[in-house]
């Protein structure tokens, strides 16, 4: 694990772009800098993303996703440590918890890719609740990592493809 | 007691800003759609409505308009995980008092609804 996102040198801009932004995002949010994992770039692999998976989609000059995994320890972890509570049963409010984590990463990611150049708009997020949940995205370039929180540890895959407006 | 009306579609963005806003004094009241803000801004007419973009249905500078079009008076702090330029202006031109950008610190909210309080009535 190092401080900050290592991002491999084949990896385009915006990508590079979305995973400072990531790692700026859940800093301010959790209070604490995040530790990140080696980033794999794994085009048109399935992404495994654990019991819990939370999918937010870019619209416009950039399409794609950005997906948070963990299990469901560490969502409720999530929520318990961002609402300043005790760890609670995985519910509803665990469910918002997450989803809006992603709704804050992937806002920082839109942000960002205005900033390079490319103007995105982000979906409402989608929450995906299974055993070890499996997700592919062809024809995307697709990179994943892990990244380590003050609730646990969460997977970060984003898939990507720029386009016109 | 100030009333603010909370619009998010998120129970958990929701129940944060209710903590800090009622630490603040604040009557709170929520909406989780544009249609039911719009509803609830008609009913009550609170002091001050928090307002999400990201939003099913109507999307947050749509109910902006349209909370602006019924009462132009409507007093309204954006609070979005998007922070693009262009967006913050837009939501400025349409009459938003302020823009958070998420996440947010309680002094940043503090301060925007203190901005919305003390702005007089256009």
């Amino acid at each position: 694990m190092i401080l900050g996102p290592s991002v491999p040198a084949e990896a385009p801009t915006h990508v590079r772009a979305i995973m400072f932004a990531t790692y700026a995002r859940l800093g301010m949010l959790f209070n604490s800098e995040p530790s990140f994992g080696e980033t794999r770039v794994c085009p048109a692999l399935g992404v495994r993303a654990n019991d819990v998976v939370v999918i937010v989609s870019f619209t416009g000059m950039v399409k794609g996703h950005v997906l948070l995994g963990m299990s469901r320890p560490t969502a409720c972890a999530v929520a318990a440590t961002l609402l300043m509570e005790e760890p609670a049963e995985f519910d509803d409010m665990t469910r918002s918890a997450v989803a809006e984590v992603a709704n804050i990463v992937a806002g920082g990611c839109a942000t960002s890719l205005h900033q390079e150049g490319y103007e995105a708009a982000i979906t409402v997020p989608s929450v995906i609740t299974g055993e070890q949940v499996e997700v592919s995205w062809p024809n995307l370039f697709v990179i994943e990592t892990s990244i380590v929180l003050p609730a646990g540890e969460v997977e970060l895959a984003v898939g990507l493809q720029v386009g016109d407006a | 007691m100030p009333k603010v009306l909370i619009v998010d579609d998120a129970a958990f963005m929701r129940t944060m800003l209710r903590k800090v806003l009622t630490d603040e004094g604040f009557e709170c009241v929520e909406a989780a759609n544009g249609h039911e803000a719009l509803a609830r801004y008609a009913e009550g007419r609170p002091d001050v409505v928090t307002l999400d973009i990201t939003m099913p249905e109507m999307d947050g500078l749509e109910v902006l308009k349209a909370l602006r079009k019924a009462d132009e008076t409507a007093r309204v702090v954006m609070c979005s995980a998007m922070g693009q330029e262009t967006l913050i202006l837009d939501a400025i031109r349409a009459g938003a008092v302020d823009f958070i950008v998420k996440p947010f610190k309680a002094d940043r909210v503090r301060a925007a609804m203190a901005k919305a309080m003390t702005k007089a009535p256009v």
